[in-house]
């Protein structure tokens, strides 16, 4: 951050150069959004351990509605139980960065979550009434953030599937507990 | 303190060793008030619960190992009529919400009156709930209205048949299967799969694909539970 601020005060001092600056300045951004990326997904918001997945979904869900005007609903079937802490915040921030790729990305109005629980697995069905993607088209800027979720549901020995069509993308993970 | 029949014996549950003191010393010169243990996390208090058998719990939430919450949740199933009070520092909603759905008989902040604790835990050992001035029956029920979530079946449409095939393909739908899965299982077209799914959209007046899944989630749900076929 520190680097960022002493290149732009140098790039306003100097602006012929302004255009090579301002690649590196973006660059730097870059790494320190990445940087920063990683160290809020390794942070724990207050309320997962007291209260669990759930909870903290719904409060997300909550917050989302009140700065986008997309509108959000969060619901839990079955009987909710734990995981260990670490699955726990995984899990959240897996739907966090599903739940970020709706609004950034889908033009929805409408989302739902759903977290589904039986005796064998948690299926959490997101799904929203976007314009939708080709799923299959690898070059595709969203299917990079959607191989980082897969990955992480993998990780946790879990499937995912997804489905999008232009009624609006259907987003499926299964756990086992 | 002598005991007798008009005490009521009190656990005092907290992890801060100088919060759970000052708790103590409070309730010192209260003479209804018999303090038979203390406990210092969750699972001290379920292991101390059931040693002492106490008339009355007074516990944190935040704690280690368990949460206050966490530990009721174990031990209501073994002793449905315990009485716990929470005393915690956090006022939010999802936290008073979360206390009432693990049972929990009270909840108070840690920023009210010695008169007030006294009062609260006077209540509750009467058996009576307890959740601070602000949470009467009709804000407590607005509350678990808010957290529950709402299902979404309207009523209008009880009665609607749906066709035999629709019947599964809703039921697979929300069991998590994709289309294309659906498709194969039943030895159709990926296309048919998805017309039919626009068909019972039309039918249960489900404008949107959210809509439509937590129709087909609850739906399928359902049928697991009851184990006989839902007559919408």
């Amino acid at each position: 951050m520190f680097l960022l601020k002493l290149e732009i005060e140098e790039a306003a001092k100097n602006c012929d150069n302004f255009k090579d600056r301002s690649t590196r300045l973006s660059d730097s951004l870059n790494s320190t959004i990445q940087e920063l990326r990683n160290i809020m997904f390794d942070l724990k918001p207050k309320n997962l351990d007291d209260f669990g997945l759930d909870f903290a979904i719904k409060q997300l869900s909550e917050h989302i509605s009140k700065s986008s005007k997309i509108d959000g609903s969060v619901e839990i079937i079955g009987k909710p139980k734990r995981f260990n802490n670490d699955s726990e915040l995984y899990l959240f921030r897996i739907i966090q960065e599903s739940l970020s790729n709706v609004i950034k990305h889908s033009k929805a109005t409408e989302y739902n979550i759903q977290l589904l629980y039986s005796d064998e697995n948690l299926q959490v069905f997101i799904s929203d009434n976007g314009i939708g993607f080709d799923v299959d088209n690898s070059q595709n800027d969203k299917n990079y953030g959607l191989l980082n979720i897969s990955e992480r549901i993998n990780a946790l020995n879990g499937i995912m599937k997804i489905e999008s069509s232009e009624e609006g993308t259907l987003l499926l993970f299964e756990i086992p507990i | 303190m002598i005991e007798n029949d008009r005490n009521i014996r009190l656990m005092v549950c907290e992890d801060h060793a100088i919060v759970r003191s000052g708790l103590i010393k409070l309730m010192e010169d209260v003479n209804w008030i018999c303090l038979v243990c203390e406990a210092e996390d969750g699972e001290d208090m379920i292991k101390k619960y059931e040693i002492y058998l106490p008339d009355l719990i007074l516990a944190d939430i935040a704690m280690p190992i368990l949460s206050g919450i966490d530990a009721l949740k174990l031990l209501i199933t073994d002793y449905p009529s315990i009485k716990v009070l929470f005393l915690s520092m956090y006022s939010d909603d999802q936290y008073i919400y979360s206390a009432i759905k693990a049972g929990a008989m009270g909840y108070l902040t840690k920023n009210i009156s010695k008169d007030e604790l006294l009062h609260a835990l006077k209540e509750v050992s009467l058996g009576r709930k307890y959740f601070g001035p602000l949470y009467n029956d009709k804000n407590i029920a607005a509350l678990l209205n808010k957290y529950d979530g709402t299902k979404n079946t309207n009523p209008n449409l009880i009665g609607t048949k749906m066709t035999y095939r629709e019947e599964k393909i809703l039921t697979f739908v929300g069991q998590g299967l994709m289309s294309s899965e659906i498709a194969q299982k039943m030895n159709l077209g990926k296309r048919s799969v998805d017309k039919i799914r626009g068909e019972i959209m039309q039918k249960f007046e489900l404008k949107t694909l959210p809509a439509f899944i937590r129709f087909a989630t609850n739906y399928a749900e359902g049928k697991k539970n009851s184990n006989v076929t839902i007559d919408f």
